[in-house]
This record gives structure tokens, C-alpha cells and sequence, in this order.
């Protein structure tokens, strides 16, 4: 394997567009000026492997990337309850270079937290080299506030992503400036909100042409009404469970095209007060071009919300077989993920769940109904004894099938002295598609990364390193994050694609590409915002397997316009701008 | 909610004394060896009548109350059971036999703790007793003690090898401990011992069906149900199969079937709706998942209310919130455990969690659990209980003139209820009690007076209504009144006694038809009831009569 290392200059491939980001009204440029609609870059040349053997590591190299960040959850032995939920990370090309940058959300001191210093989000500049750099000051989205999510997705239209924070307190919207800096533009656009705030994500759910946001809120807590729970005899406290607070509803802000939101969250269809949400994915379940919002809720219904391409949403969870467990149950849903892994092209669905109950992966059944196929594709009894957060569908060794990644890490860090199994840190997990319809958890054989048992939250994608595999950056609860790299992954050809869109919102959030080599299509969407507090990147990844180019690259539009490309050599990163 | 399976083959033997002893009322003997031949022969309510014959021809008769207690437990009748083998072992503590189905009744009750403490006791006494080994295996299993009911288990095994319920026992332990491998194994052991068993082919069909192996699942399941058709999870999980394999029409069979059997099985509402949406049937399906949705409410309540006893194990409160809500969703068996379980931790030295006194509150409420299962000795002693604590309370008054009142003593009941009365003066029951009792002595005008008081106290006391129609009734006076005061009562409490009133009013009117439709229906809600049977006849022989 060949790690590559790049000049900086290099990178610099996009074009810069103006931008106002602190006036109330900021009308977009679109992307008109692309000179460019398919760029060829960074042409890899790489023998292609067979998915069987693959002899892929995971690689700790956070301190080596220079990421020296910790997460500070604020604990003081009170056991507030926003301590169990971590943090996210975003991995998104703030500065259009080309590469991923790196964006932490932090928590902050709770009452009777003694720190040095106050813990900020933090933002790293990728220098091309395998490296980052801390540019929070700089940029201006140190936040202070207690944080759990992000999202970035292009707001206002101006070439450039922002990134939308949410908190146990007021959320926060930057807006990229363009020139490295970010403005708080919380206020003018009307996007605080006041609850608690977990997951967010991004999307054009009117088509209109400008990003919507839907905000996850958690439940009811107030840290002056914080009750003991746990083993009173023995003064074992824990932190309490969901049940003992009231749930809140989500919040879906309409874009209005000229820097504000509004809250649309009642007229839409959203609003409902028996979710007590942590996760969220927008997808396209049905194909039918609108983009529908799936809710993992902590011990309630999962919701899914079927865009009914009039601007309202209804829920249709229970319906078509994604709220329950297969025995009827309302699981503890953490983090969730679309993905085809069976490559038939319709979204699968997964939702990790709390210790003691196994993850849950919902088969598409191409008829509007899902069937939860978590015992026949092998991926329930191993997470069984694993409490779940982040999730997601990567295509970790490029064999053209999606494998699922499982961050895991325990809430209760005196599990013994409350009389419960477990341990408080646990590996992660990494499923392995078998082609077969089932999957093999491979994550001992995948080398040091895979086998550190930390209290893991979020996990965020990107080749970062861009060698042409999928690494991954994990959070970590009050402890630092971890950068693992995939050594590896590129021995089978891949494809990485950036879509460019020029009569819809810019970043293409929303768009789909359908990628065909030889017998096998592939299919993923441009999504803000999946998972469990987290954003991957933009950038679509395509494992090629043995193929060595592309026969078709059909791209459909988030306004509905579809876009065809042929013959692409692998092995390299395109960008395919709208037309 | 759907629990972890733990499917239990049915190795609690009954321990009946084989043989006779020489006791000093023959005649007790006689009826205590007829009984014996009844329980030899399976006629066990004619045993009933022996034994109980027996124990009244003499009190001191051990084997006889044993014997008693064991029938009961055969029957289903938990609560007599558990008095008169307590009584058995009370005479006799030595009594092995009483003291054996006394552990096992614990152990169906859920006081394992109590079932392993016998059964401990009686392994020291006779450490070949298979049946008591089995017991405490079985014990050790239903408290969640797996490791020392897989090694009790094996230790049986190692002296039986061919025990093929044991082996089915002991792999449902290995798999609740997790060792699917050695479930797996043992499974198949019994199986090969004894293919006919229903448990090893379902809870084998099951493991194989959660792993996703459809086709070793498919054929092990069905003979599950082939042998066993009462067998609800195996079916159930025979219908996940179907499920998956899209045949949603037989799907649908299978949940109906389990739903037909276990009425509250959250799982089969669940997919009995999800295979309706499937097959197009909505309006079906959306009334199903409304079913659900209410079942899954009451256990998601149950399981938290579980949960906190789970997590505060030694604090009465929530054993006692545990059993208010048991009794709520009228599941009055596991009620009577939480209330027994408030009367172990709540002693009465310690200060109750906020003041309140929750010995006497689970004593009550165990006197009106006992009282409505027919239990008139625990309920007279759970109220005597009550009273003992705290006498200045004037329900558990009450609540001891109902219990005396229907064991016939009517003067002690008269007390208990005028004593409730002088500590609460608007206390409709005892009111009421007072007139079942004048109605009981043949003083009708007093007990119309009463009645009357009682309803200017509470005019929606369905009882008083009731008992104010019989009087009606029986005085051949106000018949439209008694008519309107039993539907009244009926409409408020829809008891088939009611109904009895109705008809014998309608009767009374010559609305010979409406007469016949209401003890009918009657009959319907309570086909056991003899007394419905006779007024049916009572009627019907009229109408006869008349048309002749």
C-alpha cells in the first residue's frame, strides 16, 4: 500500500463564489461559473483485490494527524443526564480545498465541574499531508455551549458549507464566510433552538432549491430537577433512564430562501410528543424523489416520516415496519443509517439500540414495507452485549458492497456496582458484507484500531487521507477521539464522486448517483447529517471491487433531472457538475 | 412485552402419600383412602370432596390436609392449596410430602426463594429424592440462578441419565446463560431421548429461528405445535418464519391462533398487524395495531414498575406500586406475590419510605385479593392483620363483615361491619353489608332501610342497588323499581349475579322472554355458576308449565 502525501496548492480545484453570510437577506450565487464538469484527479493506478482476504488495518494515528482534542463531558458525579450522550464530529470541506476538515462538538462544565480551562468545539484544517491543524480561533466556532450534533450542509446557496450545532441550551448556526471565518448567524436565521437538541441533518424536503433542517430534541431535563436514580441501598447512583422524562418534539425548520428559517415543524406533519429522539437520516426510502426523514427514539417508536411531496410529512413507522423490534418492541434507538448494502437500489435501514437488545437492520421490501432481517443477515446476537450509538453503511474494503460500522461504549461507568453486565468501554464493530445477504463481524481481524474498547458515541467517514479508502473518526466520551485509518481499503479500485449542483442547492444534499461496473450498480445519496450526531462527507465513495472503470454513473438531481456519465477509469475523485 | 423465553418442561411432579397411617377417626381414614383411589383414578374433584370430609372428621389429620393442599395445587387453586399444606406441615412438620408441594407451590408462585429454602432443607433429608432434586433445579432456574440449577441438573442426570424434561431444563438454562452451544447440545439430547416432547423441538426451532436458520428452524417448530397445539411461542415464531418467507396469509393463521390462546401476547398483535397492512387489509390492520398499542402500554407500565423493584429491590413502595399495577391489569396472581413480597421488606420497625404504612396497605390489599379468589381464611387473617397495625382504619372493618358474612357468621359480621361504621359513617359498603344481613335474617324492612342509606350515601353502589332489587323482588313490591335498580346495577358493574336479579324481576313482571335472554346471558359471562343454571331452570320449567 502507498500513502500518498500532497501539495497543498494542489487541492485548490474549486472555484471561490461571493458570499454574505451576516446580512439578514443573502441571496445565492448559483454555481454557474464551473468550468469544469468532470475533474480528474488523483489517478491510483492500485492493483485490485478479491473482498474475501483482504488484509485491511485500522490504524490509531490521532496524534500523528495532530488531533490533541479531548471531550469533556462535565461530569461531576451528579449524574447529569446529559452526560451519557457524547459528542459529534463532522468531517466536511470547510475551506473548498478538496480535502476533508474535521469539526468536534464539545460538552461543558456542569454544576460542581472543576476544569482548568473551558472545553470548545473545535475546528482542524486538513493540510494534505495526513495532518491537521487547530483552526477554531481563527474560524470562530469555538462554542461553548454544552454540545452533542452537527450538520453542515450549504444554507444559503453560496458555494461554501456551514455547519449547524446542536446543544443542551441554544443550538448554533455558523455560516461560512468563505474566507476561513464563520459567523454566528443563530439569530437572524431563527434556527435556536431552545430544547435539547441532539442529532441534526439537513435537507431540500420542498425541493425548493434552498436546505431545509430538521433538529432532533431529546426530553425534558432540567439540571435543577435532577433525580437520584439507581441502587439507593447500596448508593449506587446512575444516570437515569429515559423514562423518567417527558419527551419533546422534533423541529423542522423551512428554508425561506433569503437567510431565514421557519419553523414549520406543526403544519409539516412533524410534530409529535412520543419520540424522545437521538438519531436521524434523511433518504429516499421509496424512490419517489422526496426525501423522507427516519427517527431513532431512545425506549419509544421509531418514526418514519414519509414525505408526501406537498410539504407535509406523515408517519408511517409502525405501518410499514420500522418502529418496533421484530417482536413489537420500542427499542433504546441511538443512531441510524440508510444504505443499499444489497445493492438492488433501495435504502435499507439500521438503528443501534441500547445494551441487551440487539441492533436492528430493516430490509427494504421494494413495496413501501420493510422486514427487520437482523437474526438472517447475522448482525443481531453479536451487539447483544454492545450498547450502540453511531452507525453507518461504508464500504470499508472497496468490494462494492456496503459493510456496516457500530460505535459502542457504555453509559454507566460503575455497570458492577449497579449489578449490570457489560463494561463501561467496548470495542466497535465493523460487519462485513458477505454478498450472501449476510454479514461476518470482522472488526478483531482489522488490526489495533478496531480493537480499543473505548466509551465511543459518533463516528464520522471521509478519506481524509485521500488514497482512495473510507477512514474513520471516532468520538469518544470524555476522553480524546480517535482517527483510524484505513491502511488498505484501496487494494480494491474505487470511485469517489463530487456532486456539483447548479439549479439546486450547491452542495447537491439530497442527489443520488448510481454507479455500474460490470454486473453490479451501486447507489448512494448525498446526506447531511447521519447517524448519531455526526456528518460524513460529502463526497460519495464508490468501492470498484476489480472493476476497473465505470461503465455508467447516472446522477439524479434533487429537482428531479437526471444526468448520466460513461466509462470512468477508477481510481480516482470526479466531479460531476450538474448541467 | 415479550420476556426472555424461559419454557420450562413440566418435570413438578405432585407428591401424593402413597401410603396409609393409622389415624384415630376411621372414619377420616376411610374417606382420606377413598380420596386416595379418586386421586389414583384422576377424579381429583371427588378427591376434593374426600379429603375435605376428611379434615372435617378430624382437624389433626396431617396427610389428609396434605393430601388436601396437593389436590388443590393439582386444580389450580393456589391459595387453598397453600393453607391447607401449610396446615399439613403445621400438624406435621416432619411431613415430607406436604413440604415438597409446598416448595413447588412457592416455586409457581414466585417465591423461589422460599421454594430453595425447603427444598434445601429436604435434600439434607433424603439426598436421593430425584423429585425434590428436580424441584430445587427447577427452583434455582425460575429465580434466574442458572449456574446452580445447570449444576442441579446435571447431578440428577448423572443418577437419570434417560430424564429427557431434565435435559430440556437444563439446556433452556444454559440457554438463558448465554451458551447457546450447550442449549443447542442438550436439546437434541432429550430430543433423541424422547422426540415427543414438545419444548425441546419449540425452544430448539426457537434458537435456530432467532439465528435466522429458517429451514433447521421451520421443521422443528412445526412439530413444536404438531405435538403440542397450545404451544403459543413456538407458534409464534412459526409465524415469524411465514413472515419471512412472504407467506402472509398463513402468517396471519399462526397470530391468530396465539392471539386465540394467550389474548395479551403483545409480539402476535404486533405481527398479526404488520402481515394485515402487508395482505391490504388496513382497516383490520389499523384496529389490531390500536390492540397493540393498548397491550404494549399496560406491559411497557408493567415492565417499568418491574424494573424500579429491580433497581431499589429492598424498597416496599415499589413492590407495593408493583402490585397496585399487577392488580390494575387484573393479574391478580402476580398482585398477591408483590403484596407478600411488601410484607417480607416493609418490617415493622422501619419507617416507611414516605410515611406511609405499607405493611397495613399490602395486608389490605391482600385481604380483598383473597376475598375476591373465594381465599375467606387468607383474606379473614390479612384483614385481622390490617386491623392488628392500624384499627383505626374502617375498610379493613368492612372488608372482615364481608368475609364473616360469607362464612355465615352473621353476628361477627354484624360487629366488623357496624364497627367499620362508628370509624367511618359514610361507608357504603359497610352500610350495605348491614343490610345483606338483615336481608340474610329475614328482617326485610330493615334491610330496605339499610339499602336506602347506603344509596343516599353512594347512588351508583351497584351492590345496594342489587340487593335492593332482590328485596323488591322477594317482597313482590316496586317490581319496575327492581328492574331499573338491577340494569342500573348491571350497567355499573357487569356481573352475571346482576343479570340474575334482572331476570328473576323480569320473571316476577311475566316478561317470561326477557327473563330467558338475561340469565342466559348471565350463563354466558359465568357457565360455571350453578346458581344461574337453577334460576335458568326455575324459569324455564315455568314457562312449561305455563304452556302446558
Amino acid at each position: 500500500m502507498r500513502r500518498r502525501t500532497r501539495n497543498k496548492q494542489r487541492r485548490d480545484f474549486h472555484i471561490r463564489f461571493k458570499h454574505n453570510c451576516t446580512s439578514e437577506k443573502s441571496f445565492p450565487i448559483n454555481l454557474k461559473n464551473y468550468s469544469i464538469s468532470i475533474a480528474f484527479l488523483a489517478l491510483l493506478p492500485l492493483a485490485a483485490h478479491a473482498s474475501s482476504d483482504t488484509g485491511i488495518k485500522f490504524v490509531d494515528v490521532t496524534q500523528e494527524a495532530g488531533i490533541y482534542w479531548k471531550h469533556v463531558d462535565g461530569r461531576s458525579g451528579q449524574k447529569y443526564f446529559m452526560e451519557t450522550l457524547g459528542s459529534g464530529a463532522a468531517f466536511f470541506d470547510y475551506d473548498a480545498d478538496g480535502d476533508a476538515d474535521l469539526y468536534l462538538v464539545n460538552g461543558a462544565p456542569l454544576p460542581g465541574y472543576k476544569a482548568d480551562e473551558i472545553p470548545t468545539n473545535c475546528l482542524y484544517q486538513n493540510q494534505g499531508d495526513g495532518t491537521f491543524i487547530d483552526v477554531t480561533q481563527k474560524a470562530g466556532v469555538g462554542d461553548t455551549g454544552y454540545g452533542h450534533g452537527c450538520a453542515v450542509g450549504d444554507y444559503n446557496n453560496d458555494g461554501y458549507l456551514d455547519i449547524y450545532v446542536t446543544n443542551y441550551g441554544q443550538n448554533r448556526l455558523y455560516c461560512n464566510n468563505g474566507d476561513g471565518t464563520f459567523s454566528d448567524v443563530t439569530a437572524v436565521t431563527g434556527v435556536a433552538e431552545p430544547k435539547w437538541s441532539t442529532s441534526c441533518a439537513f435537507a431540500d424536503y420542498d425541493r425548493d432549491g434552498y436546505l431545509d433542517l430538521y433538529v432532533v430534541n431529546y426530553i425534558v431535563f432540567s439540571i435543577e430537577q435532577n433525580p437520584w436514580c439507581g441502587l439507593k441501598e447500596k448508593g449506587a447512583r446512575a444516570y437515569c433512564e429515559p423514562d423518567n422524562f417527558p419527551a419533546q418534539s422534533d423541529t423542522l425548520f423551512r428554508n425561506n430562501g433569503d437567510g431565514t428559517f421557519t419553523d414549520v415543524t406543526v403544519p409539516s406533519g412533524i410534530h409529535n410528543l412520543n419520540g424522545k429522539g437521538l438519531g436521524v437520516v434523511w433518504g429516499d426510502y421509496n424512490n419517489d424523489g422526496a426525501p423522507d426523514i427516519y427517527i431513532a427514539n431512545d425506549s419509544t417508536e421509531n418514526f418514519l416520516y414519509h414525505n408526501q411531496g406537498d410539504g407535509t410529512f406523515q408517519e408511517i413507522g409502525f405501518m410499514v415496519g420500522v418502529a418496533f423490534s421484530e417482536n413489537g418492541i420500542a427499542e433504546n434507538g441511538m443512531g441510524t443509517a440508510f444504505g443499499d448494502w444489497d445493492n438492488d437500489g433501495w435504502l435499507e435501514l439500521t438503528v443501534t439500540n441500547y445494551a441487551q437488545q440487539t441492533n436492528t437492520l430493516y430490509q427494504n421490501d421494494r413495496d413501501g414495507f420493510f422486514t427487520d432481517v437482523t437474526a438472517y443477515t447475522r448482525t443481531g446476537t453479536i451487539t447483544y452485549p454492545y450498547l450502540g450509538w453511531a452507525t453507518a453503511f461504508i464500504d470499508y474494503d472497496n468490494d462494492s458492497y456496503a459493510d456496516i460500522f457500530v460505535a459502542n461504549g457504555h453509559l454507566h461507568e460503575n455497570l458492577a456496582e449497579l449489578g449490570q453486565e457489560g463494561t463501561y468501554g467496548q470495542r466497535n464493530l465493523l460487519f462485513q458484507n458477505r454478498h450472501d445477504g449476510t454479514f461476518t463481524e470482522v472488526s478483531e481481524s482489522l488490526g489495533p484500531g478496531m480493537k480499543l474498547a473505548d466509551v465511543s458515541r459518533g463516528a464520522t467517514f471521509a478519506d481524509y487521507d485521500l488514497d482512495g479508502d473510507i477512514d474513520i473518526f471516532i468520538t469518544n466520551s470524555n476522553t480524546p477521539p480517535r482517527l483510524l485509518r484505513n491502511d488498505g481499503g484501496n487494494r480494491n479500485n474505487w470511485l469517489q464522486i463530487r456532486l456539483l449542483a447548479r439549479n439546486n442547492a450547491g452542495d447537491a444534499i439530497g442527489a443520488r448517483a448510481t454507479v455500474t461496473t460490470d454486473n453490479i450498480t451501486q447507489m448512494r445519496e448525498v446526506r447531511s447529517g447521519d447517524g448519531y450526531l455526526c456528518q460524513q462527507e460529502l463526497k460519495l465513495h464508490f468501492g470498484l471491487g476489480t472493476a476497473e472503470q465505470v461503465d455508467t454513473i447516472k446522477v439524479h438531481w434533487q429537482n428531479g433531472t437526471e444526468q448520466t456519465v460513461e466509462n470512468i477509469p477508477a481510481n480516482q475523485v470526479i466531479i460531476i457538475e450538474e448541467k | 412485552m415479550l420476556k426472555k423465553k424461559l419454557w420450562l418442561a413440566p418435570i413438578f411432579c405432585l407428591i401424593f402419600v402413597n401410603s396409609l397411617e393409622w389415624v384415630s377417626a376411621e372414619t377420616a381414614e376411610n374417606l382420606y383412602s377413598r380420596g386416595m383411589a379418586a386421586v389414583r383414578s384422576g377424579k381429583y374433584e371427588l378427591a376434593l370432596q374426600n379429603f375435605q370430609q376428611a379434615v372435617e372428621r378430624n382437624g389433626r389429620f396431617a396427610k389428609a390436609h396434605a393430601a388436601l393442599g396437593t389436590v388443590y395445587l393439582q386444580l389450580g387453586n393456589l391459595s387453598e392449596a397453600e393453607i391447607s399444606l401449610n396446615r399439613a406441615v403445621e400438624i406435621s412438620p416432619s411431613l415430607f410430602q406436604a413440604k415438597a408441594n409446598l416448595a413447588l407451590l412457592y416455586t409457581k408462585t414466585g417465591r423461589v426463594g422460599n421454594a430453595i429454602d425447603i427444598y434445601q432443607h429436604l435434600i439434607r433429608q433424603q439426598p436421593d429424592s430425584q423429585k425434590v432434586r428436580l424441584g430445587l433445579a427447577a427452583a434455582y432456574q425460575r429465580s434466574n440462578r442458572f449456574v446452580e440449577a445447570i449444576q442441579t441438573y446435571h447431578e440428577s442426570l448423572r443418577r437419570s441419565p434417560h430424564l429427557a424434561e431434565a435435559m430440556t431444563n437444563l439446556a433452556s438454562c444454559y440457554e438463558a446463560s448465554g451458551d447457546e452451544e450447550k442449549a443447542i447440545h442438550y436439546y437434541k439430547a432429550a430430543l433423541t431421548l424422547k422426540p415427543q416432547l414438545p419444548m425441546p423441538n419449540g425452544n430448539l426451532g426457537a434458537i435456530y429461528q432467532k439465528a435466522g436458520e429458517l429451514e433447521k428452524a421451520l421443521p422443528l417448530l412445526k412439530e413444536a405445535v404438531r405435538l403440542n397445539p397450545n404451544f403459543t411461542e413456538a407458534r409464534y415464531r412459526l409465524g415469524l418464519i411465514l413472515m419471512k418467507k412472504r407467506d402472509f396469509q398463513r402468517a396471519a393463521i399462526a397470530y391468530r391462533h396465539v392471539i386465540v390462546q394467550q389474548p395479551e401476547h403483545v409480539a402476535a398483535h404486533y405481527n398479526l398487524a404488520q402481515t394485515l397492512f402487508r395482505l391490504k387489509e388496513v382497516k383490520e390492520g389499523r384496529r389490531v395495531m390500536e390492540t397493540y398499542r393498548r397491550l404494549n402500554a399496560i406491559a411497557q407500565e408493567i415492565e417499568t414498575r418491574e424494573r424500579a423493584t429491580l433497581t431499589e429491590p429492598s424498597n416496599p413502595q415499589k413492590q407495593y406500586q408493583l402490585g397496585l399495577t399487577y392488580e390494575k391489569y387484573g393479574k391478580s396472581d402476580r398482585a398477591l406475590g408483590a403484596y407478600q413480597r411488601v410484607l417480607e421488606l416493609a418490617t415493622s420497625e422501619q419507617k416507611p419510605h414516605t410515611g406511609e404504612n405499607y405493611r397495613v396497605a399490602a395486608n389490605y390489599k391482600l385481604g380483598v385479593l383473597h376475598f375476591r379468589r373465594g381465599n375467606l381464611q387468607a383474606a379473614e387473617n390479612a384483614y385481622l392483620q390490617t386491623i392488628a397495625l392500624e384499627p383505626k382504619q374502617a375498610p379493613p372493618h368492612a372488608g372482615l363483615g364481608a368475609v364473616y358474612y360469607q362464612q355465615g357468621q352473621m353476628d361477627k359480621a354484624f360487629k366488623a361491619y357496624n364497627d367499620a361504621l362508628v370509624l367511618d359513617t359514610s361507608l357504603a359498603i359497610a352500610q350495605a353489608g348491614l343490610a345483606a344481613i338483615h336481608h340474610h335474617r329475614g328482617e326485610l324492612d330493615a334491610a330496605i332501610q339499610r339499602y336506602q342509606s347506603t344509596l343516599r350515601l353512594n347512588d351508583e353502589a351497584h351492590y345496594a342497588l342489587n340487593g335492593l332489587a332482590r328485596l323488591y323482588i322477594e317482597k313482590n313490591v316496586q317490581i319496575k323499581t327492581a328492574i331499573a335498580f338491577a340494569e342500573k346495577a348491571f350497567r355499573l358493574a357487569p356481573a352475571p349475579q346482576y343479570l340474575q336479579t334482572l331476570a328473576l324481576a323480569y320473571f316476577q313482571a311475566g316478561a317470561q322472554q326477557r327473563a330467558l335472554n338475561a340469565i342466559r346471558t348471565a350463563i354466558k359471562i359465568a357457565p360455571q355458576n350453578r346458581s344461574l343454571h337453577h334460576t335458568l331452570a326455575e324459569i324455564q320449567k315455568h314457562e312449561k308449565t305455563n304452556s302446558q
